[in-house]
Order: C-alpha cells, then structure tokens, then sequence
C-alpha cells in the first residue's frame, strides 16, 4: 500500500525536497521539484512532513492514499531557497559558500534596456559597467575582480541550467576605432525572470565546471505555477515610456573660433581651434557674431517603450508560460535606435507520477541603429564636442556637394548622421527541454537538452565623401560598407544522477553525478567593399572592390562531475564537489583537468540554542577552498598558421593573394588554474528585521592563459602563446538589510552592500613586466606586474624623486619621452544602497550606487583642450605659476607663464596623464514612485491588479570626472576598462509606466 | 577522447607556397618601409628631412618628439616579422625544393631590408635571430657586420641568380620585375653600390675604396630608367599608394617642408608643380617646422599626385640614385669635372620619370653651378636629395654627408635633427640589451664626424 500526493505552500507553490516519514517508523520519501511524493504507508499512519522554514505536519492516512498537504511557513525560520549551481534548489541556511538573488520584479523596476545593468548597486562582489549611452551598448559584469589576464574576465549566463553566450561581437574596426556592440546577456529581457541568483565564488560554481570560474550569474525564468487560480488562466499586461537627456560634458562657452585670439569664421578661411576672442564682445563689420549651442541642435529626446503581455497558468498537473515582450529606445542622438522583440513560452508537464517534463524557448530579435564611437573621424561627436561657439552648422553641404565644415579633415557631424550608420541585428533562439523522473523517492534522475542559437549582422555604410579611417587607417573616400554575418550554436546536455536520504532526522545526504557536453560552433563571415558604384545603394554588389574573410571555429567541452552534501541537525554542512573537464581548445596531453571544492558551514547559533534569542537569533560561519581550472581561449591557438596578408593594402593584390606567418608563436597550452579560500558569516538580529552577511575570500589564479605575451621581434614573432602569470583577488563583501519599520501597513527595507576587492597582476610571463591588452599602444591599458589590474600607460609629466614637477626654462613642465603607468582604472570599493517604502499600496524604492577610484582616462581631453573646447580653458589669459622645480637648478618653479592656446596645445594636451581622470561616482540609479490599487477598488473594473509608477534614472550623478560619466568604457564589455574617447554620453530619463493583470 | 579533437584550424593553412609569401613581402617593403604608412620609417624621417612637414603644434614627431613607442611599429609590425621571418620560411623552403629564383630575390629583398634596419638602429639582432623556439632573446650584432651580412647576402643572391632556374619560377607574385632575373641582377649591383658608399667614413673603411667597389658594381647595375624597382598601385579602395591614404584629408595637414619648397622655388626646378600642390592663393608654400600651425592647411601645399596619388608607383630604387652614386663615386675618383655629366644625367634621369620635358630638363640642368672641388659633394648630394624625395636615402645622405644643410627645430627640448632611431618599447620590454641605452641624437657605426 502506498501513499501520494503534493506538498505545498500556502501560496500553492510546491515546496520541493520536504521530507515525509511514517512517524515511528524507518520509511521515508523526499517530494520531486514539482511537490509531488511517495511513501510507503497504510490507511491509519501518521505521516510526518518536515521541511525547511515550515513548521512540520502531522496527518494520518486515509482510505483512498492520497494526500495533499499545505505546509505553513515557520515565521521563526529563515526560509530561503536559492537556485544554486545546475538549477538545485537548495536552502540558503545550508549553504557553505556566498550567494545573492535578486528578484526578477526589481531586475524590471530598474527599467534598463540591457538587464545586465539592471544588477548595478544591487549585490556585493560584483561590479557593472555600463560602457555608453548609445541605444544597444553593452555592460560588463565582473565578479569578484578579473581574474584572467586577456581572457573573458566575465561572469558565465545561465539560464535555466543552460549556458548562454554573454559575448560582444564587437566592430570589426575594434573597439578603440568604433565603440562596442551589445553584449549578447543584454538580450534577455528582465519581464521573464523570476530570480537571478550570483554565484560568486568557485566553490559555488564548481560545478559549472571551467566556465564559470569567473562567477555565474543564474538565471530562472518565471513558470506560471503558483500565480493566480488554479486552472485559469492569468493575464497581465504591463507598460511603460520613458524620456532620456544626454548628460553632457560642460564645455567653454565664452570664446569663438580663431587662433591667437584673432577670429575665423570657417567659411572662408579654417580653423580647428576655439582659442578666438570672447564671443560676447565680438562684432565683424560692426554686426556682432552670433552665438550657437553645438549640443542643442543635436541631441535630442530619447523615448524608451517597453511593453509585455504575458499569459499564465496551472493545473496539478501542468503549468504554462507565453510573455512577448516589445522594447524600443530612441536614442538622445538622431537616428539612433534599439528594438527587441522577445517571445518566452514555457510548459512543464508530469507526463507521469514521477516523470517531470518542462520545454521552454525563446526568442529574441533584435535591431540597433547607431554611430561609430570612439576615436574615428566618422564619430560625429567629434566635431560636436569640437566645434566652435561661432560656427553655425548649417547648411551641412556646400553648393559642390562636398561637406561644410568649420575645419579641414574632418566630418560635418549632421553630415555624418544622414551618410553613414552602423547597423546590427540579432535573431536567437533558446530552447531548453527538461526531463525529470523519479524512479524512487530519494532518487532523481535529470536530463536537461539545451541549445543557444543566434545570427548577428552588422552592416556599417559610409558615402563616398566622407573622411574616414576606414581600413587599414586608410581614407576610402569613395563609400564603404561592410557586412558581418556570425552564425554562434552552442549545444549543451547534462545528464544528473541526484541522490537524497535522509538517514534520520539528524542526518540528511544527497550525492550528484553527472555529465556535461557543450559543444559550440561559430562561423563569422565578414565582406568589406570599397567604391561604391550607385550612390546610397548599400548592397555589396554595388561596389567595386570587394574582399571578404571567412573562420569557422568549433569548441568541445566535456565534464564529469559530483556533489556530496552532509547536513547534521540544520546546523552543520558539509560539501565536496569535484569535476573533471576536457576541452578541445587546449594542448592534447593537457585537455583533461580535474578540479574541486571542500566546504562547510556552521549554524552555531543553534546549539548555542539563540534560535529564539530575539536580538541574535541566527549565526552561521562557512568556509570553503577550492581549486578550479579555466579554458578560457579560443580554439585554433595551438598551431602556428599563416594568415592572408594585409601589409598595408588589402590581398588579393593585383590579382595575386598572399599569406605571412602568425605573429604569435604557440607552446603547448593547459588549463589556467584558480584557488580560492572563502570564509563567510552569515547572521540575522532582532526577529530577523536585520541581517548582516560578510564574506572573505581569497582567490589566486595562476598559470594564466597568455595568448600572445610580448617576445623580441627578432624571434620572428612579436608574441608567445603561453600559460604565464599570476593574478590575486582578496576582497571583503558585506551585504546588511534592515527593516527599521514594519507594521500592517507599513514596510520599509534597506539593503546596504559594499566590496572591496584588492586585486594585484602577480607575476606575467618570465622576463616581461607589463602587457597590454587594450587601448592604443599609447595611451593603452597594461598589465602591470604588482599593480592593480587595467593600469593606465602613456606619458606624463617628469617628475623629482619628491614628486615634484620639473619645470623647463619657459615655465613649462617637460613631458616624459618614456612611457609608464599613469592611472589605474581599478575601483577601491564599490558600494549600493536600496531602499523601499511600502505603505498600503503606495513604494518608494531607490537605488544609490558608488564606485569608489578606478581611473578613467577621458582622452577627449588631448582633443578638446587642444582645440580650445574644453570648459577648463576658459582660463585662458590667467598667468600662473606651475608648482614644481626647474629642471636645470632645482630650484623652486617661479617663472610664470600665461595659460593660453600655446600652453594648452604645446603641453596640456600632449601629456597623456592630464586625460586620467579620478572615476569615483554616485549615482542614484533609480528612484521610482508606484502605486498598487487596492482590489477594493478594481472591484468592478475586471482588473486583478493594477500598479501605476513613475521611475527617474540617474537623476543624482555626482563625479569629479569632466566628461558625461566615468562609468564609461570604449572597450564595450571587453577586458580594457577605464579608457573613454568621444563615447556617447550617459541618460537620466524619466519614466511611467503601469502593470495591470486580469 | 576521439570527440575532443577537433583543434586543427580549418581556417588558415600551415604550409603555403613561396609565391604566397614573396608578393605580400616586396608590397610590405614599398607600402611599410619605403612608403608612408603612418610611423613607418619613411614617414617619420620624412619630416627630419623636411620634405614633409606636420602642421600641428610642437612637440611631435616632426619636432623630434620620438618615443621608443614609436619605434615598435616598424621593428616589430614590419621588418622583423612581416619581412623577415616571412622571408626566412620562404628561402628555407625555396632552398630545399631548389627553385633558386626565390631564394635570389629572397636574398636581396632581405639584404635590402636589413640594410634599412641598421641605418635606422645600428646595432640589431641577425645571427641569433629567428631561431625559436630555441632562442627568444636575440643578441645585438654590430653594425659592422651587419654590413658584412649584407654584401654576403648580396653575393649569395647573385650566385643563386646564375644557378640553373627552376620551373618554378616567380612571375605575377613578383610585383617589381615579374620575376625577371636579370633585372633582378641589375638591382642587386645597384644595391651594391649603394651600400659601398655608405660606409665612405665608416671606420676601417676609406671613401676611395669604396667608391672603386661602388663603380665596379654600378658597372653591372641599372642602364635606364626602365630598370627602376617600383610597385605599381592600382589606386583601388583598398590598394592604393600609403602616401595617397597618409597625405590625405584626414591626415592632420602633412604638407611640404618650406626649406624643400623654397629651395625648388629659389632654382626655379619644373619638378615643383608634379611634386607640390598650390595652395588656396595659388602660390608654392612649405611650413617651417619653427613656425606655429597655420590654422587653415589649405594655405599650404600637399604632395601632388605624382608621389601621393591613389595609383602612383613606389620606387625601391633607381636608376637616377644610380647614377648619382655613380657621380659621388667618380668624384671621389676622378674629381668634379669628371662626376660633373653623371651628375646632370642623374637629374635628367628623375625629370625624365616625373615626365619633365627635355627642355625644361635641359634649362635646369644647365643652370646648374659647375661642379668644383668644393662644391661637388654638396652639389651632388643636395641634387640627390630631390631625387629621393620621399625616401629614406635622402636621411642616409644627409647623416653621411650633412647635405643639405637643414636648419633644425629649435624648440627647448631638441638638440638638434635625430641621427638614428630609439630601439622599440617592446625590445627594451622583451630583450634588454646595452645597446639601448642609445638616444635619438647618438650616431650609428657608420655615421662619423661630418
């Protein structure tokens, strides 16, 4: 005789994993993800079901064996289920390593187009840098601080239990010549999310395997079940529109175009400089000249509209989910634009009593419009941020045609707008299938099918006329285009073997075994024509010089893996995980690695019997230390090949193709390695209305994948591929809720968070002290041996042993012809706060977000200075004398010098270190205003809900940082944070919108 | 384990034939080398020689702002990768399959280049180069036998030349004589006489022996213009001459050095219009590197097309820098009087490329000083110094010789026009050798007193 039935909450949520015994007897039975559980019983027993955070159930066996059962929740209990690594629900009491979630509602209260930054303020250890204001521009999200040198320093997307592909494609002019693309995480839309949880350290991502050795961020979509009435279906509908202004630099408005003082009008005569006299005063033929707002004219409104409908539902035997989504943002520049549609429908079914099935997809288009960033002539910003106060912009062509601009060599910006644009499109695919059977009661056996699967094009177009870098540095001047096709498939199977038992009360195991394959394919296709034949006809064809390249690359990933949990008492865990993975990228007597984690935690207010102890109640202490390995390399980087030549020209030359040798020369490669040591403290006070969570970790990792590390060019190579160098992570990570209020109808929540990650580059290849990895070669971003990650290298300004300026004979400091570290673009700490008011129906919530340091270096400046445009030379005139010694005496600096265009241009300008900026900020990321109608009042209106709000976005940005925003980076998503050219610049926006359900 | 071995690139071979190598060379030496893709060598010595000028504030490269970053481009991008290792493979493998052809031109292109390296840095890593994995920090050789290298390079290629040709044999993929061997023979004896020359104030060496080897050489050398080493550009998008991209609008205003414009002016030479545009107002105008920007470049003049078109040819070597070397040669022999009609050949022989007509060639040439004892070198090599507009002889000479007389920039922190290069950032990071302690106003070997 047996017994079953389905345990859940009294939100009718399963409550998988709940434990049922035949009080006084040995059997027992732990519930499937979906409730559902079996026993062994007969009519008259008494089943005992205990589960974590609910009080425990006592009912006696009926006639007909079923039972179903509503446990309630132990107020006095924490009960936190978090989604952990390959979607295990586990209970956060139990845990040994750190692990924070964030609900999908606040990910969608954030209101921001790319979810990735919708995470910033929000969770310790972890760091998001949105890199522009462009619509479609990507963030980066790090965690816990970069750990490889050149490699993806990222967290790894799951969704689901599936891997997803979180890359940037990137121009295919790089990023310091173009700006970034979108980040591929950034198109999942935050509408389908019912939690994310980070992942930060490797004893919590060792599962994952070599992918996520950077920290993982998991994401578990919304399924349907438990929302509204069993049966019926639930729909809602939600809304909003937004209004965006551009946060821009201040720049001088007082002088006119000229030199010398002298002006020029830029008609007749050009000129790049604003160093003319003051505009107020100054009259031409006795008419006075008129004054313009280069940015007004340009920058616009943007609009944000994102809408979504989604429809929901369960029975006991099924659930269901289908949410379209539609968003769309006008850019503050014309022309710019991003759309996304998503579609998400999810089933899950019990196909029989213990056999769970759930398939899900989605489907993601989307469409950015924009301009090239960064530096390239073709960036319009250049001669916005550059133009002179005098120089009216229209008309934009002279009567020939050709460009009318204020200078020689460069772009009309209004030009720029109408004759050349980047254009990417993405269409993905995700589809996952999930198969769960649970032959036994303690036994559950998973197997899960996922896939990740998109098309990206970019074009960009450019008519001839325009002055451009184009290729090779080159200036097409005959019309461009380029058409970039990646095809990306990534595959990805797990098969899990989970063992639980409960081998009474006290003691509780579970054991996971199981296998992984992930497989990725990537074709990228890339045509580039120059002269085009019909104008504004942007159709390969059409022109007359065609070249194109073509790479197709194939990866391979095996895991096998385990988990051991021990729990004794809720009061003490212990875990082991280990895997072992072979990847097809390393060298063949090193594909396979084995790696591993030990951990524990201690409840130790537990036995110390404080569970009742209304100020200290809870206390746990976990330690852990792992060791994990990373693949973190493209394929391919083994052999030593020749590439098709581009010496300057493009081959095919003259009807002849060409190859030369790789520059880098490849030793055989195996698995950078990371160990790290965690501690953490865990503890809740007063009736859990305060929290406090401080964790310590330690990581080091070594052995880094080095693909091209600097050799001597006489070797025949500049670069060695290489497994070279060490870099360590000690940081310090304190999350603390408070809830100072809370009362019937009044709630409010604090959340305070704050890290500090000390990260130090050890050692890089033997021999070799520094490296760089972004940037221009000058300015660039390096690795520096014993320095911070991502240092800042140019040149600068000489200097004593004392730190003084040396000065020259003409009071000017002298500029270094050497090169050498100039800034760090590493944070000291990071900081959030969040916040939020219930009262009745009526929240206030904020978000406030610090970055504490992290250099940025703007390097506008060495343009905007040079051309008399900067808001600082308005100074111009003042005579000062600079602080240092003379070179040739050493004695004090007392010649005085006049801070004029020769001073700007001669030496500001052309020092590198005066573009390093200090990249502190404090940004109030979001603070929004909502309103939920009480069901009293929707009574007759056919509406469930209904919630009106009103959000603002950056309405606090306090910087000590001159252009739009320090939380920029030229480099996208990429490794080469901290550097900022001509980016377009950050939003503060305005918000409304409403959700209502039926 | 089968399934993880999928590693081999399908992308990119690791074998390809020498004609696959040889064209991407020989366009790596015109467009990288000798011609003006920014920071390439030509480019920057450009200025120095102030054929060119950069109207933008000082400090810059013109203004001798050098930093050892510069440096990396050329050493590491250019001429130690791209053509040398790639030579390197190439002759091994042309070596061993016997198509000597190759390994002729190998040789000389590789010669060519090597010589062009130790003029700008006089001690540079050759015998423990290219040996990785074995080798990753090549020591410096002297420049002096570098030079030795060269000859030896120059002979070998001369003895592969007369070996039995292979069937194999280069024809489209060589861009500068369509593998024609014979006028391949003539360059090599050119070069010959070019480097003879070179070393007039090396030490251990005497002007009138090298002059003697640079006849002798120069005997079997270039006959004509038609024997001129150049890369035709077909001006296409992405295949056009680099001072065509590098000149342009975009450039930051490259525009001609006054004392250049000035002297062509003040001699009244009918090259001024093929080399240098007008300006707005019609007129002639070089910038001095003293002066401060001109804020409208169109008040300057730009390279004209001869040298800066889309489609224009770079010349690697010729027949006028022949016969000019033949003129200092014979001078050094002979006396003025002898050198005195190769001299005007030679500029006849560049009018003639530069499409001057005979009797505008004829009126300059005749108003000429006669070239005297003290004046011939002078003459010889201020002539030549036209010539080789746009090209890296022009510096060689003038750090040989001190002609022309170029006035310097003169702003606090230069001492004076650079007579070499700084070793690459990169080198110094990767290689440390004593040899970079040198500065931009040390001398190389063969650069003495003058």
């Amino acid at each position: 005789p047996s017994v079953s039935g389905k345990i859940t909450g009294k939100d009718g949520a399963p409550v998988p994993g709940a434990s049922v015994r035949v009080k006084g007897a040995n059997t027992g039975a732990a519930a499937a993800a979906d409730g559902s559980f079996h026993i062994a019983a007969k009519e008259g027993d008494i089943l005992l079901v205990t589960a974590m955070g609910y009080n425990t159930y006592e009912i006696k066996v009926t006639k007909n064996g079923v039972v179903n059962i509503t446990l309630e929740e132990n107020s006095r209990q924490i009960n936190e289920v978090l989604v952990t690594a390959l979607g295990i629900k586990r209970d956060k009491r139990m845990l040994t390593y750190s692990v924070e979630e964030v609900k999908g509602a606040t990910l969608v209260e954030a209101k921001q187009d790319n979810v990735v930054n919708a995470l910033a303020g929000k969770v310790s250890g972890v760091q998001i840098t949105n890199s522009s204001g462009v619509p479609g521009s990507s963030a980066r999200i790090v965690i816990r601080g970069a750990t490889s040198l050149v490699g993806n320093n990222q967290a790894l997307f799951v969704i689901d239990g599936i891997p997803v592909d979180n890359s940037e494609a990137g121009n295919t002019n790089g990023a310091m010549y173009s700006g970034g693309t979108m980040n591929r995480g950034g198109d999942i839309d935050p509408n389908i999310i019912e939690s994310m949880t980070i992942l930060k350290g490797a004893a919590a991502t060792a599962l994952y395997g070599s992918a996520a050795a950077r920290g993982a961020v998991i994401i578990t979509t919304k399924n349907g079940a438990g929302k509204g009435k069993q049966g019926k279906p639930n729909l809602s509908f939600s809304s909003s529109y937004s209004f965006q202004n551009a946060i821009l630099p201040k720049f001088q408005d007082k002088f006119a175009q000229g030199s010398d003082g002298k002006y020029i009008n830029g008609n007749n005569v050009k000129g790049s400089g604003s160093w003319g006299p003051a505009i107020d005063t100054l009259k031409v033929n006795g008419v006075p000249v008129k004054k313009y707002d280069p940015f007004k004219e340009f920058f616009r409104t943007g609009h944000t509209s994102d809408n979504n409908i989604n429809v929901s539902g369960y029975t006991d035997r099924s659930n269901y989910m289908v949410s379209y989504s539609y968003l769309n943002t006008q850019g503050t520049i014309p022309n710019t634009d991003y759309s996304r549609h998503s579609l998400f429908a999810k089933y899950g079914v019990k196909l029989l009593d213990n056999l769970q099935l759930s398939t899900q997809f989605n489907y993601i288009q989307s469409d950015n419009h924009r301009y090239l960033e960064g530096n390239n002539f073709v960036n319009p910003l250049w001669t916005i941020y550059g133009a002179p106060i005098s120089w009216d912009p229209y008309p934009i062509v002279n009567e020939d045609g050709s460009q009318r601009l204020f200078r020689l060599g460069r772009n009309n910006p209004y030009w720029i707008l109408e004759n050349t644009g980047l254009r990417d499109r993405n269409s993905r695919i995700i589809p996952v299938v999930t198969l769960s059977y649970t032959p036994l009661p303690w036994l559950t056996i998973t197997e899960r099918i996922g896939a990740d699967m998109f098309v990206t094009t970019a074009e960009y177009h450019e008519a001839p006329g325009a002055v451009g870098w184009g290729n090779n540095g080159s200036t097409p001047v005959n019309g461009q285009m380029y058409k970039r096709d990646i095809k990306s498939q990534q595959f990805n199977h797990d098969f899990m073997v989970e063992a639980r038992k409960e081998f009474n009360s006290d003691l509780f195991g579970s054991l996971l075994l199981g296998n992984n394959i992930l497989t990725n394919y990537n074709d990228n296709g890339l045509v580039q024509g120059v002269d085009i034949s019909v104008d504004k006809l942007y159709n390969i064809s059409n022109f007359a010089d065609v070249t194109s390249t073509y790479t197709y690359a194939r990866t391979r990933k095996v895991g096998f893996y385990a988990q051991a949990n021990l729990e004794y008492k809720r009061m003490l865990t212990l875990a082991l995980t280990g895997r072992y993975d072979g990847s097809s990228v390393l060298s063949k007597e090193n594909q396979f690695y084995p790696y591993g984690s030990a951990s524990a935690g201690f409840v130790f207010t537990e036995p110390l019997k404080m569970t009742d102890n209304p100020i200290f109640s809870f206390g746990k202490v976990r330690v852990s230390y792992s060791a994990v390995g990373n693949d973190n390399m493209s394929p391919y980087s083994l052999s030593n090949p020749y590439f098709r030549a581009s010496p300057g020209v493009n081959f095919p030359f003259n009807g002849q193709n060409g190859y030369t040798l790789t520059n880098a020369y490849s030793f055989p490669l195996r698995s950078e390695k990371m160990k790290e040591f965690e501690i953490g403290l865990e503890t809740k006070f007063f009736r859990n209305r305060a929290s406090l969570e401080v964790s310590y970790f330690n990581r080091k990792s070594t052995d880094l994948l080095t693909p091209s590390s600097p050799v001597s060019a006489a070797t025949g190579f500049t670069g060695i591929a290489v497994n070279a160098g060490a870099m360590q992570n000690k940081g310090v990570e304190v999350s603390l809720g408070v809830t100072p209020v809370k009362t019937a109808n009044l709630t409010w929540n604090i959340n305070v968070n704050y890290t500090k990650i000390d990260n130090k580059v050890l050692s890089l290849a033997e021999g070799v002290n520094y490296i760089q990895f972004a940037g221009f070669t000058n300015p660039g971003i390096f690795a520096y041996a014993n320095q911070p990650y991502g240092v800042i290298y140019g040149n600068y300004y000489l200097r004593n042993e004392n730190n003084q300026m040396l000065i020259d004979d003409n009071g000017y400091p002298i500029i270094s012809t050497n090169l050498g570290p100039i800034g760090n673009s590493t944070a000291k700490w990071l900081g959030g706060v969040t916040s939020s008011l219930n009262y009745k129906g009526l929240m206030f919530s904020f978000t406030l977000d610090h970055r504490h340091g992290g250099d940025v270096i703007n390097l506008d400046n060495s343009y905007l200075y040079f051309y008399g445009t900067a808001k600082a030379t308005e100074n111009r005139g003042t005579t000062v004398v600079l602080p240092g010694v003379k070179q040739s005496t050493g004695k004090e600096n007392d010649i005085p010098i006049v801070l004029d265009q020769r001073y700007y241009q001669e030496s500001y300008s052309k020092a590198n270190e005066t573009s390093v900026e200090d990249g502190s900020f404090l940004k109030l990321r979001q603070v929004s205003l909502s309103y939920d109608l009480a069901p009293t009042l929707l009574k007759r209106t056919g509406f469930r809900s209904l919630v009106l709000s009103v959000t603002g976005t950056n309405f606090i940005l306090h910087k000590n940082y001159t252009g739009s925003d320090p939380e920029v980076s030229l480099s996208g998503s990429g490794n080469g944070q901290g550097f900022s050219n001509f980016n377009v610049p950050s939003n503060r926006s305005v918000l409304v919108g409403m959700k209502v359900s039926f | 384990k089968k399934f993880l071995d999928i590693n081999d690139d399908p992308n990119n071979p690791l074998t390809v034939k020498e004609s696959l190598m040889l064209s991407p060379v020989e366009v790596a030496t015109a467009s990288q080398v000798m011609g003006g893709a920014s920071n390439s060598n030509t480019h920057i010595v450009s200025y120095w020689m102030q054929h060119l000028s950069l109207n933008q504030q000082a400090p810059n490269l013109e203004s001798y702002f050098f930093t050892n970053v510069d440096a990396n481009s050329a050493w590491d991008g250019v001429l130690y990768t791209t053509i040398f290792q790639n030579l390197q493979v190439m002759m091994q493998q042309a070596t061993a399959a016997k198509r000597y052809q190759y390994v002729a031109i190998g040789k000389t292109l590789f010669a060519y280049n090597l010589a062009v390296t130790t003029d700008l840095w006089g001690n540079i890593p050759y015998s423990e180069a290219f040996c990785m994995p074995e080798i990753t920090k090549p020591k410096y050789d002297s420049q002096e036998s570098v030079y030795k290298v060269i000859g030896a390079l120059l002979d070998s290629a001369i003895y592969y030349m007369d070996l039995t040709p292979n069937k194999v044999a280069p024809g489209g993929d060589d861009y500068i004589y369509n593998g024609d061997m014979d006028q391949w023979k003539k360059m090599v004896y050119t070069l010959k006489a070019r480097y003879a020359l070179r070393l007039t104030k090396a030490p251990g060496h005497t002007a009138a022996k090298q002059a003697d080897e640079a006849l002798a050489a120069l005997a079997k050398g270039y006959g004509s213009n038609d024997d001129n080493a150049f890369v035709a550009y077909p001006g296409t998008g992405n295949a056009s001459n680099p001072w065509y991209y590098v000149t342009g609008e975009a450039s930051g205003g490259i525009v001609l050095g006054q004392s250049f414009v000035d002297s062509l002016k003040s001699r009244k030479d009918p090259r001024l219009p093929i080399i240098a545009t007008k300006n707005k107002a019609g007129e002639y105008v070089g910038r001095n590197v003293n002066d401060a920007p001109v804020p409208d470049p169109e008040m300057l003049s730009f390279v004209n097309t001869f040298y800066a078109g889309a489609g224009s040819k770079l010349y690697l070597l010729t027949y006028s820098e022949a016969l000019f070397l033949k003129a200092e040669a014979t001078f050094i022999k002979q006396g003025a009087a002898a050198a005195e009609p190769i001299y005007k050949a030679a500029i006849a022989a560049h009018m003639s490329v530069l499409g001057v007509l005979p009797g505008a060639q004829q009126a300059y040439i005749a108003a000429r000083p006669a070239l005297t004892a003290a004046n011939a070198l002078e003459q010889i090599i201020s002539e030549k110094y036209i010539a080789n507009f746009l090209s890296p002889e022009a510096y060689n000479d003038w750090r040989r010789t001190g002609y022309p007389q170029l006035k310097p920039y003169t702003g606090s922190t230069a001492k004076g026009i650079p007579r070499r290069w700084l070793y690459p950032a990169t080198e110094e990071l990767t290689n440390p050798q004593p040899d970079q302690k040198a500065t931009i106003n040390d001398r190389v070997w063969w650069d003495t007193n003058n």
